[in-house]
């Protein structure tokens, strides 16, 4: 398993929590009021309760359950059924590694997060899911230009076989959109999107629009077996 | 599979009493079988599975029917019966998980604060005190007694926060009645059950029923109540890892405040009723 | 925060499937509590243990089920005298 990107950081400001799944694992990501970066197995240690579900408290996630409170390394801090406890440092979540790195976050299940290099001016557009297989969603992706909203055209760039990250560069080769794909289930898949270069807001608009687009393209061809999956999900 | 066969001794609800037409029908599952309800005479309700006809009692205000021809009888709630008190059917609420998660969670108390915030507890009144849990061998059911918890609107005939006083009791596996404090009547308890209507393993029907003293509110704005508290349960219930009910709490860490939780599944063990249930430490 | 207390849990039931040390040995660890479990006989372990008095709680209600493979019948809890003489929690033979 290799790091996956789960989203874009500008999508998960502080004191939010959110949902990713990361091969089979699901991940509940999670910034505390300062911005640090959590992502755990999405499971409370007490009752198994998904965390993703739960509330930010300074720099703890709480469940929303029964309200244990953790820590940003893991460890119970706070059980409000016994609140002159002080947990013993034993009772955790189990911890991955993650990372924010040019705007997007990164998390691997084993061992440390290293993300993709991207160019150095990417600016976050959007993480657009298409719920239908990885295939239909790469061949529609693969198979279109971008549109950047001023009458200019990305063309696709040199894809890698079985890359899950995809370029598009205009013909100055100035402009670029990168887009990295994540599959959730074999059937979605998820596109965070990034501009490089110089891009006007209805130039960035354009792409939003220019993704979906695409997505209905996917989603049209939706039953086209999955041939082409990553994960053995 | 581990304890259909147990299972399928027992009763479980199916519809509202009176709640089908004359020659109206529909089909719902129980156990993970197909079965058909029909519309009869003057209300009545009967159930089919394939060409057999099943076994159908009324009590409680539901229809209860069963697989089996010499079932496990169903239990009373003599509370119920008193004079005075308002019977209410709220209806069904379909929910993604074991039906057995569906009756431990109505056992919790110390999720009030957070799940069902200003209504049934709220922060900082989150300590969970001693109370009394067993297992009674004489009806073989599982009883829960002198729990206390703080309150802010703990019935719709609430007014102000209370400390209000609860039993509870496991009379059946898919089964939970509680008995707590009724705010315009001290000296009497309100009833509140949850019925579970096992459809498979891993969804579950619920049929809550509630015998209050409440002259005040109107029946719908009890049923309201009653479905706002459950539908929140179920954010819950639907984001329990896994769906079914771990017996083996190895991959959990109950505390005291989960000690009828960790009784109901003693019970359920012993029981043999493990229909819902894993075994495994997952 | 409350004193640490030690306990001794008299557990009788059926034991034979052998799981149940490693089992309690777990549990042990996830509370942070330190003590021993040994094994008498088929039908009952004793188990000493110092800690928190909440989390002893924790430890002898997770005992009380067990793992899958065995029925706890009963558990008898009497206040013992912590002597340190085991570091962590350990099964003794």
């Amino acid at each position: 398993m290799t790091t996956e990107p789960v989203g874009l950081s500008v999508n998960l400001p502080s004191q939010r929590v959110m949902q990713a799944r990361v091969g089979d694992a699901d991940i509940a990501v999670w910034r505390g009021v300062s911005g640090k970066l959590s992502a755990w197995l999405n499971r409370c240690p007490h009752r198994g309760m998904r965390l993703s579900h739960g509330f930010v408290r300074g720099e703890s996630l709480a469940c929303l359950y029964h309200g244990w409170h953790y820590g940003s390394d893991g460890v119970c801090n706070y059980i409000p059924a016994h609140p002159d406890l002080e947990p013993p440092g034993t009772i955790q979540t189990t911890v991955f590694s993650i990372i924010d790195q040019d705007g997007v976050l990164w998390v691997s299940v084993d061992g440390a997060a290293g993300g993709q290099d991207l160019p150095g001016d990417s600016k976050p557009v959007r993480s657009i899911t298409f719920s239908c297989s990885a295939k239909a969603a790469k061949d529609a992706l693969i198979g279109s230009s971008v549109a950047d909203g001023s009458g200019g055209e990305l063309s696709i760039h040199d894809i890698a076989e079985g890359s899950n990250r995809l370029e598009f560069k205009s013909a100055n080769g100035l402009n670029s959109v990168v887009v990295l794909l994540q599959q959730p289930s074999d059937q979605s898949m998820i596109a965070h999107i990034l501009a490089a270069g110089d891009w006007s807001v209805d130039g960035m608009i354009g792409i939003s629009r220019w993704s979906e687009t695409v997505r209905r393209q996917a989603e049209r061809t939706k039953n086209v077996p999955n041939s082409d999956c990553q994960d053995e999900l | 599979m581990l304890g259909l066969e147990r299972a399928k001794d027992d009763w479980y609800p199916v519809a509202i009493a009176g709640s089908m037409g004359e020659c109206e029908s529909h089909t719902t599952r129980l156990l993970g079988f197909e079965i058909t309800l029909h519309g009869g005479k003057n209300g009545a309700i009967s159930v089919n599975f394939g060409e057999t006809d099943l076994a159908v009692q009324v009590k409680f205000d539901h229809v209860w029917t069963t697989f089996c021809d010499n079932p496990r009888p169903l239990f009373d709630i003599p509370e119920g019966d008193e004079p005075g008190r308002v019977r209410v059917p709220c209806g069904v609420v379909r929910v993604k998980c074991s039906p057995l998660r569906a009756v431990e969670n109505f056992l919790d108390i110390a999720h009030f604060p957070f799940v069902h915030t200003d209504i049934l507890g709220a922060e900082p009144h989150t300590e969970v005190a001693p109370y009394d849990v067993k297992i009674d061998e004489s009806k073989n059911e599982v009883i829960a007694t002198k729990v206390k918890f703080f309150q802010p609107q703990a019935a719709k005939s609430a007014g102000d926060g209370i400390v209000t006083d609860y039993v509870y009791r496991v009379a059946a596996p898919m089964v939970s009645i509680l008995y707590k404090t009724c705010p315009p009547k001290p000296e009497a308890q309100d009833v509140i059950t949850l019925f579970v209507q096992p459809l498979d393993e891993e969804t579950c029907d619920v049929w809550p029923w509630m015998a209050l003293y409440d002259y005040e509110n109107s029946m719908a704005d009890m049923i309201s109540f009653q479905q706002m508290i459950f539908v929140q349960d179920r954010s819950i219930l639907e984001n329990q890892i896994p769906r079914k009910l771990p017996l083996d709490p190895r991959m959990e860490i109950p505390t005291r405040a989960d000690m009828t939780s960790i009784a109901y599944r003693r019970w359920l063990k012993r029981s043999g009723a493990l229909y819902g249930a894993l075994t495994e430490a997952v | 925060m409350q004193d640490d207390i030690t306990l001794q849990l008299s557990i009788c039931g059926q034991f034979r499937s052998g799981e149940f040390p490693d089992w309690i040995c777990h549990r042990a660890g996830v509370l942070n509590l330190a003590g021993w479990v040994k094994v008498q006989d088929d039908t009952h372990i004793e188990v000493l243990v110092h800690g928190n008095p909440v989390l002893l709680e924790a430890l002898e209600l997770a005992c009380s089920i067990g793992p899958y493979s065995v029925t706890v019948d009963d558990i008898e809890a009497t206040s013992a005298i912590w002597t340190k003489s085991v570091s962590g929690f350990v099964e003794i033979i």
